[in-house]
Parts: C-alpha cells; sequence; structure tokens
C-alpha cells in the first residue's frame, strides 16, 4: 500500500436497535482500489454512509488523512446504486453541480471531458428520465469524477444493470481508475467483478458485520477472467464466502 | 474510448393528438345537433333555447352589452378577480405548505388550521366576507383566497415533506449549503405537487368566483347567469354558463401548459 488515505477503527452501527456494523476496521491507500464484499444486507451501505461522513458511528471513527471525518464534503464522492441524480436537471447540469465554485468556462469544459469520457456525448441536454439505467449510472459516476474527490466510494453501482452493460461498465471503470489515478472503494455483491478490478479484497460477515478476510491482489491489468489465477482466485473468495454465509 | 454507441433522443410523434382532436370536434357537434332536436321534440327540453338561439346570442354578447357590460368585460371582471385571490391564495398556500411540510414545530402550528379550514367552502365566507368588506371586490377576493389556500398549502406540503433524504445527503456530499440545497433540491422536488394544488385551487377559486357573483355583484360571468334568471331570460342564462365552461377550460389548459413546460423533467 502507497500512502494510507482513509482509515476506520472499530465501526459500530445500529439501527432500531438492530446491530448492522460490529466492529469493521478498514484501511485505504492512495491510487487503491479495494472492493468489499459481503452478503446480501451486511451493511455495506451503511458502511459507505459512514465512512463518506453522511451518518455518524455510533462507536468508532474514520480518519481521512489523519483528520477526524464528521460531515459529508466534495473529498470524499460517493456513487450511489439507485444514482440519486437531480431528475430536475440535465445530464449536463448534474455532472456540474458540484463544480459551481469553479468558473464558468471551467466547469463547462471539465463536466464535458467526463461526459465524454463516459460515452454520454450528444445526451449533454436529455433529463435523466430519458436515458437508460446504464446511462444514468455513467451519469452518477460522471458527476463524480469531475468533483475530482479525493476517493470514491461506490455503491454496488452496477447492480441494477444488465449482465451486457455492466461488463462494459466494467471496462470503462478500469480505464478512469488507471488514467485518473484516483482512490476507490467499491462494494460490490459481484465476486467476479471485485476480482477483475480490485488491489485488494476485503470480506465482511452478515451483519452484524465484521472483517473476516482480506485478499490481495497482484494480477497484472487489464486482467483477462479465465486466466487460471483469476478463477484460483475466484473460487478462493467464493469458498471464502459461502464459510461466511453458513457460519 | 467510445465504448458506448450513440443514438439520439426518440421524436415525439403527434398523430394520435391529432385524431383525439377530431374525435373531440366531432362528439361536440354530434351533441349540439342532439339539443336542437330534443328542444324541438320533448316538452322539458323545450323550457331549454336550442344552439341556434344560444350561439347567436353567444356571439352578439361580445359587442351588446349585457347589463353595463359586453362578454369580454364580464370575462374580464371574473378573471381579475380570480387572479387577485388566487395569487394571495398561491404565495400563502405555498409558504405555509413548505414551512409545514420541512419543520416539525411549524407544521404543529399550521395544519390545524389548514385541516379544519379546508372543508369549509367559500360561499359559506360569504357572510363574513360582507361583514368585514361590504359588497366590494375585497370581500370576493377574501372569499377566494380563503376557498383555494388551503388546498394549495396541503398539496406544497406533502411535497415538501416527502423529498428523499438520501438527494439532500447527496447534495450535502457534492459540497452544497443549506441554502443551495432548499433551493436546488427541496424546491424542484415539491415543484409537481405544488403545481397539483395549484390547478385544484384555480379550479376552485373559478367556481367560487361565479357562485360569489350570483348573490352580490353587479358584473361578472356570475352575474351574467344571475340575473338573466332574474328577469326570465333563459338565453342570457345559456350564453351565461357557455362562458363559464369555454373559460374554466381554457384556464386549467393554460395552466397544464405551464406546468408541461416547467415540468419537463418530471415523467408523463
Amino acid at each position: 500500500m502507497e500512502r494510507e488515505l482513509i482509515c476506520c477503527n472499530g465501526l459500530t452501527k445500529s439501527y432500531a436497535g438492530r446491530r448492522v456494523l460490529d466492529g469493521v476496521s478498514l484501511r485505504l491507500g492512495q491510487n487503491e482500489f479495494v472492493s468489499v464484499l459481503g452478503p446480501g444486507k451486511c451493511g455495506k451501505t451503511t458502511l459507505i454512509k459512514l465512512l463518506s461522513g453522511l451518518e455518524r458511528p455510533d462507536a468508532g471513527e474514520v480518519f481521512m488523512d489523519g483528520a477526524a471525518v464528521s460531515s459529508p464534503s466534495p473529498k470524499r464522492g460517493v456513487v450511489y446504486q439507485n444514482t440519486l441524480l437531480f431528475n430536475w436537471l440535465t445530464v449536463l447540469g448534474n455532472v456540474r453541480y458540484p463544480l459551481r465554485k469553479l468558473g464558468r468556462q471551467e466547469s463547462l469544459s471539465r463536466a464535458m471531458k467526463y461526459i465524454e469520457l463516459m460515452g454520454l456525448k450528444g445526451f449533454e441536454k436529455a433529463y435523466p428520465r430519458q436515458l437508460s439505467g446504464g446511462m444514468k449510472q455513467r451519469c452518477g459516476i460522471a458527476r463524480i469524477y469531475a468533483m475530482k474527490p479525493r476517493v470514491i466510494f461506490m455503491d454496488e453501482p452496477f447492480s441494477q444493470l444488465d449482465a451486457q452493460t455492466r461488463y462494459l461498465m466494467q471496462l470503462e471503470l478500469e480505464k478512469i481508475f488507471l488514467g485518473e489515478g484516483q482512490s476507490v472503494l467499491f462494494v460490490s455483491n459481484n465476486i467476479e467483478e471485485a476480482v477483475y478490478l480490485s488491489d485488494r479484497i476485503v470480506v465482511l460477515s452478515p451483519s452484524p458485520s465484521r472483517v473476516v478476510k482480506e485478499f490481495r491482489l497482484d494480477l497484472p491489468r487489464p486482467r483477462n477472467y479465465l486466466s487460471p489465477e483469476f478463477v484460483r482466485i475466484r473460487a478462493e473468495i467464493e469458498r471464502c464466502l459461502s464459510e461466511v454465509c453458513d457460519g | 474510448m467510445k465504448l458506448f454507441g450513440q443514438n439520439s433522443l426518440s421524436p415525439v410523434i403527434g398523430k394520435a393528438r391529432y385524431a383525439d382532436f377530431s374525435c373531440a370536434a366531432v362528439s361536440i357537434c354530434l351533441f349540439l345537433l342532439f339539443w336542437q332536436f330534443s328542444s324541438a321534440l320533448f316538452p322539458r327540453a323545450r323550457l331549454i333555447p336550442p344552439p341556434t338561439t344560444v350561439i347567436p346570442a353567444f356571439i352578439r354578447s361580445f359587442y351588446e352589452p349585457i347589463g353595463s357590460e359586453t362578454m369580454p368585460g364580464h370575462i374580464f371582471r371574473s378573471l381579475y378577480r380570480v387572479f387577485l385571490g388566487f395569487s394571495l391564495a398561491s404565495v400563502t398556500g405555498v409558504t405555509l405548505g413548505i414551512l409545514s411540510g420541512r419543520n416539525r414545530l411549524a407544521n404543529a402550528i399550521i395544519n390545524p388550521f389548514i385541516e379544519i379550514l379546508r372543508p369549509i367552502p367559500g360561499i359559506a365566507w360569504i357572510p363574513i366576507a360582507i361583514l368585514w368588506f361590504g359588497t366590494g371586490e375585497n370581500g370576493k377576493v377574501f372569499i377566494l383566497f380563503i376557498a383555494s389556500f388551503t388546498i394549495i398549502a396541503a398539496n406544497t406540503h406533502d411535497g415538501a415533506r416527502h423529498v428523499d433524504p438520501e438527494l439532500v445527503g447527496a447534495a450535502r456530499m457534492m459540497g452544497a449549503s443549506s441554502t443551495r440545497i432548499f433551493f436546488t433540491v427541496v424546491l424542484p422536488c415539491c415543484v409537481p405537487q405544488v403545481f397539483t394544488g395549484l390547478q385544484i385551487g384555480l379550479t376552485i377559486n373559478f367556481m367560487t368566483v361565479v357562485a360569489a357573483e350570483m348573490i352580490r355583484s353587479r358584473s361578472g360571468l356570475g352575474w351574467v347567469v344571475s340575473t338573466g334568471n332574474d328577469s326570465g331570460n333563459m338565453t342570457q342564462v345559456m350564453v351565461g354558463l357557455v362562458a363559464i365552461g369555454i373559460i374554466g377550460f381554457a384556464l386549467s389548459s393554460l395552466l397544464r401548459l405551464a406546468e408541461k413546460r416547467l415540468l419537463i423533467w418530471n415523467a408523463n
């Protein structure tokens, strides 16, 4: 791991008396892509809410660059599972939303750059309801990348897409990740996707969740889904997850 | 780096709309024919003048005054009253609705009044309106205001209350201040419900102004109907009714058009 960027210790959170997270500790380095895998409802979304500062933990702390995190900030971008685009703004309006502090010209050119990068050129003036699921998700990603956060949290961003679009999005995401050199914490329930994208994979137990295992992946990129190492590590993680679910 | 193809947004085709329009025109013509013949055939229908009397009288009313005004004058009088009452009601209703929808304490204070005032029809306030404002214009504006601001407030309240907290969270994550969040997230989220409230409020206001004019007035569409009745002039009554129907329809179409323009982002 290079320099440490995000670090959390013993994160615990309950909703209405039900404990969701039970002492989760994680580390995310600069330019690192870490995936969090876990069964069904194991509090992955909650983990992102705590890490990004949208909600406070009952116990434990989150640090970014050594400073405690207590509220959301544009330094920590979140790509949501259900996109959470603003329906009353066009694609361009959505991508420019976080760029208000930049000058008019600069915000426009930066927004256009990421719209183009995500293959949405020609749709700048479209409203979210006119877009397909995959396009909405790409718009949500463009919005966060344009914001240039220090770290991006992705909450199952591809879970509502069909297999083909999902695959294309994985390729696209890896390209952007390698090109921009951002730190990403990626929450998923898809092992293959996580193995394809991640430098490291953290496996959570069912709720109340804690970290059960960590995998380091040193496969060269771009990875081949069918290479023996890929298949081996995939099987290993699969075994680990099913043990976690049974035990 | 182009993994995704580019297709254009699907164009909107207006052919079906044209067919709808011609069907409506045909059915109205058929109804007029039916009215014409039945007023010659059935005794009860004979009490009402046929279209061949009403339509020319309606056209005549645009240059020959009924009472002190021609028809455009009466329409203007009624619409001006609606405009005043409705504007007051909209500003008050939207403000109260947003306050009560976003703030618990404000809701506890405002909501009981809204809910108790809401079922009272505007014309039930006529005695109080006369007592406070006499029989002039102010009394009518008061009646219109009180008839519709509650429904506008109630709808706005619903919208303001159900703003998705996750959307607000997303805006905070992108660095928006609370003022910016209010104007760029909370308000747009309420707009569809505000429009529903305005739509209902305007309909209520138009019905109320006619009723109020029938009781105490010297002009307006309601006055045309009631003086027609007083003098046994059924043609004038019918002319008044036709005008009320057409203007009411035009008003709600206008608001729907405004909604379509403003809410282009909202599905359907």
